[in-house]
């Protein structure tokens, strides 16, 4: 073998050893993703921070343009569904 | 001493590593099963199993969408193991993990050691584990013992490898439009080889009577039995196939192809198995071209690559489910490495070789994917330790709410059929193992397990059968006669019943909402 036909192979096997170490990678972060969403613990932790949101939006009193704001949400989401209710 | 003398000869290593490949796919396909629920596929093949053990008539009262080999071997394996379904994949996976040792054996008498090697580790790296206790695999196992029993070259072994590939035609009927090609063109090409040479003559004759006595046999019980209309009758359940997709043959082998040659290039990094089914291809026409144009003239690689062509229509109706790729159309693998060793420049052959691996490598998925559907999370080890000791689903590891959802099924079941004169029951979903469960205690007049409503194929192929099931449910309806297992979003179905009540269970990930349909009559 020459240099260049050496070459050519190591190109090829480090190609392959990147690309491998990459599938690995992604295959972990893809796994450890769909089990956390699928866990319990991240039930929990949406039932928590659901809470933790209607919590802070039932606190202090409400602006006039948030009022009218929420008014006009309301007006809009009634209206979309109004068959459905 | 032993160890030493063993190992240092590199034919014993080979083999040593190959068995290892094959057990390790025999082991991790058995440990993957057992987390692996899949209601669609394996319920569908696991309750044929079962209509077979309970004495009911294949193709009068069993649906039979292959073959009736499969379904045969199913049943007596069910039967062994005492209604595990688990141990259907068991036997599926010994098959798989068996064909991948006889590939390497194969190999071996046709190359050499090494690239026989090769030639295993890339099958194992692109497809490592069975994943649906499919007809394929079997007929994978009967192709490569076959194969590897012509190589024997004598009479014996010529004539039981003809018997296995009568049996391959009873696996699927379509293997024999395979092989009825392939003998075909034999004679019109080979005519003058096969008699000139008296031993290649005498052997194909051999293998022919051999190939034809299951088929004979096979036809023997069908007509004891009265049943040859109705087998007739399934052989056109392809042409309702097509007909339902609105395609001919030809355009769906095209469309198959070019998804082919375009994912092998668009996902080439992402997954570089469908590169090398390419360059599988193309290897066959290089060999073929050659073969005519009389420059190779080896009839087994010439009969190995036109049955890995043939093969090949086991995958167009799905050209991305890899397990039909591996299960037949990669002894194209052979031919790709034998003309690769018939090249003359060494590092050529290396770098090829080198590139091949390279890409098998690549080709293992870590996560759920075309080649692995049911790659389990880490999630599945972690939460579902416990195995259940229910009978039919020992050895399981799933989520206990699948196994809540069955045993509450199973005892609604129970009270209805003890406490009420009710007969029958409706799957009107494609949960397989609800059909299995239900008939424990009710009987089903349904001649397929499962349903999808819209669902065009399986419309056509109750058109096929002349089933209208919803107006012969509406009739069951009116006498009371029936409870009705059916998706949520389906109920508008049945919805305007007055004399029937809901009975919802409980909400789980896997199964979603599922109803069943009681007579209000029927108190439990």
């Amino acid at each position: 073998m020459n240099f260049y036909q050496k070459c050519i192979i190591i190109f090829l096997l480090s190609l392959t050893i990147i690309f491998f170490s990459i599938n690995i990678f992604f295959s972990n972060l893809k796994n450890n993703v769909s089990s956390i969403l699928n866990s319990d613990q991240f039930n929990y932790y949406l039932e928590v921070k659901i809470n933790d949101i209607l919590e802070n939006l039932a606190e202090g009193e409400l602006s006039k343009e948030k009022e009218e704001y929420y008014k006009d949400l309301i007006k809009k989401i009634r209206d979309k569904y109004q068959n459905v209710f | 001493m032993f160890f030493n003398n063993f190992f240092f000869k590199k034919k014993n290593l080979f083999l040593f590593i190959a068995s290892l490949l094959s057990f390790s796919s025999f082991y991790l396909t058995i440990n993957q099963s057992i987390y692996t629920f899949d209601t669609l596929h394996w319920g569908f093949i696991n309750q044929s199993a079962m209509d077979y053990v309970a004495n009911k008539t294949p193709y009068k009262d069993i649906f039979i969408q292959y073959g009736p080999l499969s379904v045969l071997i199913n049943s007596y394996i069910l039967k062994l193991s005492g209604n595990i379904f688990l141990s259907i994949m068991v036997l599926t996976s010994f098959f798989y993990a068996t064909s991948l040792l006889l590939i390497f054996l194969i190999s071996k008498k046709l190359i050499d050691d090494y690239n026989a090697f090769l030639i295993l580790l890339c099958l194992f790296l692109i497809h490592p584990l069975a994943v649906y206790p499919w007809y394929l695999y079997l007929g994978f196992f009967l192709i490569c013992l076959g194969i590897f029993l012509i190589l024997i070259n004598s009479k014996l072994s010529t004539f039981i490898s003809g018997i296995l590939f009568g049996l391959l035609c009873l696996n699927h009927e379509n293997y024999f439009y395979i092989l009825f090609s392939i003998f075909l063109i034999n004679l019109i090409i080979n005519f003058r080889i096969i008699l000139s040479k008296q031993k290649i003559f005498k052997l194909s004759l051999i293998f022919h009577v051999g190939f034809l006595i299951p088929l004979i046999l096979f036809y023997t019980y069908l007509n004891y039995y009265d049943l040859v209309n109705l087998w007739s009758n399934n052989l056109k359940l392809n042409k309702t196939y097509l007909d339902s997709r609105n395609i001919s043959l030809l355009s769906l082998s095209i469309d198959a192809f070019l998804f082919l040659l375009k994912t092998s290039m668009t996902n080439f990094f992402e997954k570089p198995y469908y590169f090398i089914f390419v360059l599988i291809i193309l290897s066959n026409l290089v060999f073929l071209i050659f073969f005519f144009l009389k420059k190779k003239n080896n009839l087994i690689i010439f009969n190995l690559t036109l049955l890995s062509c043939g093969l090949y229509f086991n995958t167009i109706h799905a050209p991305t489910n890899i397990f039909r790729y591996s299960t037949g159309f990669v002894l194209g693998l052979i031919t790709l490495f034998f003309l690769i060793n018939s090249l003359k420049s060494i590092y050529l052959k290396k770098l090829l070789k080198l590139t091949i691996i390279c890409l098998s490598i690549l080709s293992i998925q870590f996560y759920k994917s075309d080649t692995n559907p049911f790659y389990p999370s880490f999630q599945n080890y972690k939460l579902n330790k416990k195995t259940k000791e229910y009978n039919y689903f020992k050895y399981t590891k799933w989520s206990p709410k699948i196994y809540e959802h069955y045993e509450n099924l199973f005892d609604i079941s129970k009270k209805i059929s003890s406490n009420c004169k009710i007969q029958y029951f409706v799957n009107f979903t494609q949960d397989g193992f609800a059909f299995s469960v239900l008939s424990k205690n009710l009987e089903s007049y349904q001649y397929i397990s499962l349903y999808k409503f819209d669902y065009q194929i399986l419309e056509s192929i109750y058109k096929f059968y002349n089933v209208n099931l919803i107006s012969e449910t509406k009739k069951k309806i009116m006498d009371e006669d029936v409870i009705i297992y059916i998706n949520k979003n389906n109920l508008n179905i049945f919805n305007d019943e007055d004399k029937y009540e809901k009975i919802f269970l409980p909400y789980n990930y896997w199964l979603k909402n599922k109803v069943l349909l009681k007579p209000k009559s029927c108190s439990i």
